[in-house]
């Protein structure tokens, strides 16, 4: 891809940070596709999910998707806008030692405590990790350097179990603009640090009363 | 976004912002504290609530002007 409208923002050489995308539902899918477009030039992409008909107007993919993996459609469709040839893994982590950026996109705390201790946790070779949450016009991403003492006690402490969640109804749960808000995010937290810009914490985003709070 | 008025002298005015819900002004009598003020709005430990940008205590007192941020605590990817 020919880069010329943003080379004065972040350039290419930038961005070669291999980037693993835990989740590739209404998180994951448009964030590969930002960070695509950005120019990241190592994706991994991590979802033993299938596309269901309930997932086409809020995710990423087609209509012609439904029944196939999700790593696969996604796969096939960074290629078909981007040219970038994404790793596709169709399963879940199970505790490996990533090097590079990590992006979770996942659907309970249960899988994100999981990732978090057994894939993430003081691990050196995860400069930053971005934990993404959507419930309904609502985002909450954290960045964190999981070798930073501080980051570290404040993301634990946003840990919350499952059952301390706010149960949404599956009727309003997600639709389309917020996880492509939440996209933005993501993919502007990945150039602030690829250019040693301050990455932020925190950020609230809500769609609903637009707000947006960032510590 | 609504107001919630008292007519009271000694009332503060307060900034109530429920993520995924709406924007609130709260008048109230003095003192009011934030425990109070959630009792009445129904907030539990499904949210995470900040006054001015930081988490205190339900006992801390409110003042005029404040902004009370509620934000709930959502866990989904989008699947």
């Amino acid at each position: 891809m020919e880069f010329l409208r943003q080379l004065d923002l972040v350039r290419p050489e930038a961005l070669e940070t291999p980037i693993h995308l835990v989740g590739c539902g209404g998180i994951g899918s448009f964030a590969a596709l930002a960070l695509a477009k950005l120019g990241c030039a190592h994706l991994s992409l991590y979802d033993d999910d299938r596309v269901e008909d309930h997932n086409v107007p809020n995710q990423l993919f087609r209509l012609g998707d439904v029944g196939r993996p999700k790593v696969e459609a996604l796969a096939e469709i960074l290629l078909a806008f981007t040219g970038a040839r994404p790793r596709a893994f169709q399963r879940r982590l199970e505790g490996e030692r990533l090097q590079g950026i990590v992006v979770s996109g996942v659907d309970r705390m249960l899988t994100r405590k999981t990732l978090w201790q057994k894939s993430v946790r003081h691990r050196a070779g995860i400069p930053l990790y971005l934990d993404g949450r959507l419930g309904a016009e609502v985002c909450r991403l954290y960045a964190i350097r999981p070798a930073d003492p501080d980051d570290v006690r404040c993301y634990e402490r946003s840990l919350y179990d499952d059952g301390e969640a706010l149960p949404l109804p599956c009727t309003a749960s997600a639709i389309i603009y917020t996880g492509f808000a939440m996209a933005s995010l993501v993919a502007d937290q990945v150039k602030k640090f690829a250019t040693g810009e301050t990455v932020a914490r925190e950020i609230l985003y809500d769609l609903k009363t637009l707000t947006l709070v960032a510590t | 976004m609504s107001t919630v008025m008292l007519d009271k002298k000694g009332a503060i005015t307060v900034k109530v912002v429920t993520m995924g819900k709406g924007v609130t002004n709260f008048m109230r009598e003095e003192p009011l504290s934030l425990g109070t003020l959630l009792h009445e709005l129904g907030v539990n430990g499904q949210m995470d609530v900040r006054v001015n940008g930081a988490t205190v205590e339900k006992s801390h007192r409110l003042a005029e002007g404040d902004q009370i941020l509620i934000v709930p605590k959502i866990r989904g990817g989008g699947a």
